[in-house]
Parts: C-alpha cells; structure tokens; sequence
C-alpha cells in the first residue's frame, strides 16, 4: 500500500474557485402548463408534489425558479433533460 | 375524441378527421426537428458518430430557437458548444416521439397507451403547443381573448386548445389520478 504524500498536493485555491457550484434555472414561458411543469420536476428531479408545485409557481409567478445546483457538467445535463421535455432552462456559476 | 383510464392505462378513442388533423400536425413537427441536412451531408462521419453537430447552428426561426433554446443565457460561445454536443439528440428525441404517436395511431380508432406511451405522447404534445404557440404568439392575453369564428386565428386557437385539453387530460389520468 502506498501513502500519498499530501504535503506535496498542490494548493487548493484555484480548485475551490472553479468548483463554485453552477445552478439550473427554469423560465416562466406563457405555453408551458402548470400540471406539465410539476409533471417534469417530480419526473425527472423525483421532487415531491409539494417541492414540485412550489417551483412551478415560482417559475409562474416570479418569472424563474433554479432547481438544481452542481457541478457544470451536472447542470449541463439537467439542462439538456429540461430541453427534451420544452421546458426553458439555462444553466448558470452562482 | 375521449380519452379515458382503463386500469394502469390511457385510452383514447379517435375519429378519422382526428387522426388526420395529428398526422398533419405530427409531419409539420418532424419538419421542423428533423436533423438540418445540410449538416448531416457535410458532417464529420466520427463527430456524427458519438452525436456532436460540428455544424450546428442558432436557429433563426423563433419556433426551432423555442425548442432548441440557447443554454447559457449570457455566453454565446459556451450555448453554441452545448449546442453542438446536445442539439443532435434533441432533435432525435423530437423526431422518435412523432414516430412513435404516429405509429400507434396508425389504422386505429382507439389507442391504449401504457405508462411508457402516454409519457411519449405528452412530450410530442409538448413540442406541438410549443411550435404553435409560438407561432401564434400565444400569451395569456391572446390566448384567453374571445374570437369569432371569422377570425382569421379562430381555427388555429381552436387547434391550439384541443391539443391542451389533450395534453392536460393525459397528464391528469395518467400522472396525477388519485393525488
């Protein structure tokens, strides 16, 4: 077995800098349903009922909700599965 | 056209002035979402191989920009390399559910959805409101405004109502029944 020498691991600083969390946002658009909208977060997301209608109608009322935050290929992803489904979304680094 | 449960499924009975009307509607969709192609002639054989569009482009049609949006709302650059990486398989997903809803209307006048096919059919549903909605420039004003039937969009509101009564019905038995 061999020990990793950590004093020779370099500095974190950058690390932590590229590794701020980017986040998935979902848009209001005026053709989206509501029951489609919640249909999507607990489908893809297995948000509950009630998580799922609250970002709904945030996305109604406040013009946008971000529902799920990660690494940037995580939101990438998640993005392109709002895109499948005609939802709005775009992803962005908090 | 009614659509109803019948046990874990969804079945929906049609006439054939139906059937048309979503075969029509379904063609138009495959149109516009089938993969553009010029890419597809002028493509590198490898790139199309694992999916990636060296070609891909921003559409300029607001419908084909509605379904394939731009993922970066405030990076050009970093939404075309989404693009080229993901719209191939946007586009294919838009292309498959078209096939599927037209196969399983083909020669019938019911369909018995499963939980898999009903989920087909609301994303096909899906895309067809978003093609003409946007086209209509559908928002809440224009949408619940009163039309006569000389109104020229009188027949498109109309189209464009029934496919959300279709959708809304399917999403409401197949996925909320019992909530």
């Amino acid at each position: 077995m061999t020990a990793i020498p950590l004093g020779t691991l370099p500095a974190l600083d950058l690390e932590s800098e590229l590794d701020k969390p980017w986040s998935t946002t979902v848009w209001d658009d005026p053709i989206n349903l509501m029951s489609y909208v919640t249909y999507v977060f607990m489908e893809y997301f297995k948000f509950s009922k009630e998580k799922a209608d609250y970002h709904m109608l945030m996305v109604h009322t406040e013009g946008k909700s971000a529902v799920s935050t990660g690494s940037r290929e995580a939101m990438e992803k998640d993005v392109a599965a709002m895109h499948s489904y005609g939802l709005w979304a775009t992803l962005s680094q908090d | 056209m009614e659509i109803n449960p019948d046990g874990e499924a969804i079945v929906i009975s049609v006439e054939p002035f139906e059937v048309g009307i979503l075969r029509d509607l379904a063609n138009q969709l495959l149109d516009i979402t089938a993969p553009d192609s010029e890419v597809v002639n002028n493509e590198d054989p490898l790139a199309a191989l694992i999916g990636i569009d060296v070609l891909a482009q921003k559409p300029s049609d607001p419908i084909a920009s509605r379904l394939f949006p731009d993922a970066y709302p405030d990076d050009p650059e970093a939404s075309m390399e989404f693009r080229r990486f993901t719209e191939r398989s946007l586009r294919e997903t838009n292309v498959n559910r078209a096939n599927s809803v037209l196969a399983d209307l083909e020669g019938r006048s019911q369909v018995t959805l499963g939980p898999d096919q009903w989920q087909l059919w609301v994303g096909f549903l899906n895309s067809l409101r978003l093609a003409l909605g946007t086209r209509l420039e559908v928002d809440q004003e224009t949408w619940t405004q009163e039309r006569s039937e000389e109104d020229p969009l009188y027949q498109l509101f109309e189209l464009y109502n029934w496919l959300t009564w279709m959708q809304e019905t399917i999403i409401s038995i197949g996925f909320f029944r019992g909530e």
